[in-house]
């Protein structure tokens, strides 16, 4: 597979009994902390790449710039990482006793929902909308099966909470009336070459074979649409309607997609059709393992292998964490309770790190590679060469694509590719 | 006209910041006692503020 610039944005919330007393705000008080600590670079970016700000009443991290499936994952924990360290020094520092709880999640108990998006750089050649409906509403509509983080929204379990509160296939916003395709046009690279798709019907994910599966596949499908490969995709004929039917139910044999033809298919076949495609294009060890998993974990949804499943599909287990809380303890909320705690990144909190210590979740990176991404940015992306510019000038101004610098004068440097390493002539433009 | 950032002006010594990231902090899985796990009330009770999440159309 080739490289493919790609990334994610988590909006994490942060919740304390003294909220609103004094106006102390965690989200505002993490920030702070992290701006006057060794991690932080300059304006929103810290030393490994990636940005972090107060969005909406939200902590929000985006990821630096990585270029496959594997290093988003350590990239991604290394920001959940960074905001549980800072929530401790927190309880240790001001709110003694009083716990500080942060979830990565996309609803609150009563239903209000924040976000997690996914950000891929794609080639402006590959003509939008209508390829991307063409071509990738078909994965985006059924990829949920082992890409949902799983919750419980108006009282249902479902499997996605973001698919189940999608309401259009093509959409420009974010809070309201979001689509499965969203057609927001941020390149934040030369939009002559790039577009820079925002996928936001994704879930916040805890379990990293889930999240690297949902990188490898998506970017895996946007490769073969830059290649033209995808012509005989399935249509789907009301990807919204099988979206809503599917995301709540867990019997895989009651699945449902229908394609324009009439004919009713599962979404396990849907996406039966692109890991054929994606084998075509898998050349190394760390793509043939991760096309492996990802055929197991289709073949282990075929024959309801839900047990097995659960180490690498979060919805599952989620709900097995959930139903195992109810047989240990009674009481009406004991099941909100288990769904949102699962969700906590606090180890000593969180039912998913209680459940990844007792093995019943497969890893695909470890703390080591987590750590080094704490402090450091990828090596094969701009995002080192922000730090290494970071590192020589005193910064100005700064942002994904350009910064300027203050040593007397005031150079603009643009860096309008997200794949550079170093400073090349065409974009080390001076104003 | 084109420029390479090839001058390299000594950047000023940032500050000394208050605050150093301890990785002992939050990966020490050895640290957390299972038999203290408990579920928390406040995980069924928090509200959080609208943020960039859908909100299903009737």
């Amino acid at each position: 597979m080739r490289k493919m610039v790609q990334g994610t944005e988590h909006e994490y919330t942060l919740y304390c009994r003294k909220m609103g007393t004094m106006g102390f705000d965690p989200h505002m008080m993490a920030l702070d902390l992290l701006r006057d600590s060794d991690l932080h670079l300059a304006g929103e970016f810290i030393t490994n790449g990636s940005r972090v700000y107060y969005d909406v009443g939200h902590f929000e991290v985006s990821t630096a710039e990585t270029t496959n499936f594997h290093d988003v994952v350590i990239w991604e924990k290394a920001g959940e990482k960074i905001l549980d360290w800072l929530r401790r020094v927190m309880e240790e520092k001001y709110t003694g006793d009083m716990k500080i709880h942060a979830f990565k999640n996309n609803t609150s108990p009563d239903g209000t929902s924040y976000g997690s998006h996914e950000n891929y750089c794609v080639s402006r050649d590959v003509a939008f909308p209508g390829q991307f409906i063409r071509d990738l509403v078909p994965h985006l509509a059924t990829r949920i099966i082992y890409t949902g983080a799983g919750d419980i929204v108006r009282g249902k379990y479902v499997l996605s909470p973001m698919a189940f509160l999608t309401s259009q296939v093509v959409s420009g916003e974010t809070m309201h009336d979001t689509g499965i395709l969203n057609t927001r046009d941020e390149p934040h690279a030369d939009g002559r070459l790039w577009r820079r798709l925002h996928v936001i019907v994704g879930d916040a994910l805890m379990n990293e074979t889930a999240i690297m599966l949902r990188h490898f596949v998506t970017s895996g499908v946007l490769q073969l649409m830059e290649d033209g490969s995808l012509s005989d995709v399935p249509r789907l004929k009301d990807p919204i309607r099988d979206l809503w039917h599917n995301v709540e139910i867990r019997n895989p044999e009651q699945w449902k997609v229908e394609l324009e033809d009439g004919r009713i298919v599962s979404p396990i076949d849907i996406q039966r059709y692109y890991l054929g495609k994606i084998e075509s294009i898998v050349t190394d060890d760390w793509e043939r393992r991760a096309l492996r998993t990802f055929e197991e974990v289709l073949d282990g949804l075929e024959n309801r292998r839900s047990k097995e499943l659960a180490h690498r599909i979060e919805w599952l287990d989620r709900w097995f964490a959930i139903q195992e809380a109810g047989e240990k303890k009674a009481g009406p909320d004991v099941e909100m309770m288990a769904c949102k705690q699962y969700s906590e990144i606090g180890a000593e909190r969180s039912l998913f790190y209680k459940r990844q210590r007792a093995g019943l979740v497969d890893r695909i990176t470890d703390d080591d590679a987590i750590k080094k991404a704490i402090q450091e940015p990828p090596t094969d992306t701009r995002a080192s060469l922000r730090r290494e510019l970071c590192d020589t000038f005193n910064i100005e101004m700064i942002d994904w694509s350009m910064l300027i610098v203050n040593d007397g004068t005031r150079r603009r440097i643009d860096l309008l590719d997200p794949y550079a390493t170093k400073m090349e002539a065409p974009y080390a433009t001076a104003s | 006209m084109p420029q390479q950032v090839e001058e390299k002006p000594k950047k000023r010594k940032k500050s000394e910041k208050k605050l150093e990231f301890e990785a002992g902090k939050v990966f020490t899985p050895g640290e957390v006692k299972e038999e203290d796990f408990e579920l928390d009330l406040e995980s069924a009770k928090f509200r959080a503020q609208k943020g960039e999440g859908g909100d299903r159309r009737a």
